[in-house]
């Protein structure tokens, strides 16, 4: 094939490749737009018990594991722009990078989770179940929100540790990474998920 | 089909949307621990758009990439802001 052949298919194969995670990505915005829905509708029915229940969470760790989750969408950005820049070395350290703050971020999850199960707030506890209905409902939509969200976080560390791995080897270079630049949309997609996630559930109150 | 010019986001724009989006988290969090009220809300989702935006233009590149996707994902967008609207609304008022 020849050099020109070979761009004009890379061409077509990183726009069509592109195209197809962003309707991906449309799906995963409908999967979690249905809970953002029925966060609103039990919101405007149960006003009170969303105030309290909300002051139960830890801001301060929601808005670390925010700041966590900015840098962290940035690091991958840069090591796009890096890949591009035939930059092999930076690429691969920013990836790690956003690893790193991935896996940090479920630590301070898994920290907040843990204390919530030692006060026995989690569905189906004895706990949960005396309180009031409204109080029921806001707890089971952040644990079920949370829940889907870092579910998405570990899928993204295993995707972001093949990029790496990918990286080191040389099968995404400068040439060729399409599957740098889906991972970087989808770690993106989380991270905007949590931009709405973190203000509803740990701030308005 | 046209050769296009493959733009990308330098270091240095990345840093700068970046200290745009932590601006934004901080602003929020001060809007809403004091007595902001029913504005708390509205506050909080206008800074998640905008903190949306910036994400979606810078890195996700929709500002670098072709008007077929930047209409594209603008659509997309639209339509499910009006089905989460009109469906609380179906539901707020039923």
């Amino acid at each position: 094939m020849s050099n020109t052949a070979h761009h004009a298919a890379h061409g077509i194969d990183r726009d069509s490749g592109k195209m197809g995670m962003w309707l991906f990505l449309f799906t995963e915005m409908f999967l979690f737009g249905g809970l953002f829905l029925v966060y609103a509708v039990m919101r405007s029915q149960y006003p009170k018990e969303f105030h309290e229940g909300s002051l139960e969470l830890n801001v301060f760790i929601g808005t670390l594991n925010s700041v966590i989750l900015l840098i962290s969408s940035a690091t991958m950005a840069a090591s796009l722009t890096a890949i591009q820049k035939n930059d092999k070395k930076m690429a691969l350290r920013l990836v790690l990078t956003t690893l790193i703050l991935a896996i940090t971020f479920m630590v301070f999850k898994g920290y907040e989770w843990n204390h919530k199960l030692e006060l026995h707030l989690y569905p189906g506890s004895e706990v949960m179940r005396n309180l009031a209905k409204g109080e029921i409902m806001f707890f089971g939509l952040y644990f079920m929100m949370t829940g889907l969200h870092a579910l998405h976080i570990i899928i993204g560390c295993t995707l972001l540790t093949i990029v790496a791995i990918k990286i080191k080897k040389e099968s995404i270079n400068s040439q060729n990474f399409l599957l740098l630049e889906n991972s970087s949309l989808y770690w993106h997609l989380v991270d905007l998920v949590w931009i709405f996630l973190f203000p509803l559930l740990y701030l308005i109150s | 089909m046209k050769e296009h010019v493959n733009h990308i986001p330098s270091y240095n724009l990345i840093i700068k949307i970046l200290v745009a989006l932590l601006f934004f988290t901080f602003i929020n969090t001060v809007t809403s621990t004091e007595q902001f009220g029913t504005l708390a809300i509205v506050l909080s989702l206008v800074y998640a758009v905008v903190k949306s935006f910036l994400v979606l233009s810078y890195y996700m590149h929709l500002k670098y990439e072709s008007r077929f996707m930047q209409y594209m994902v603008t659509g997309v967008f639209v339509l499910f802001t009006l089905v989460i609207f009109i469906t609380f609304i179906d539901y707020s008022f039923r």
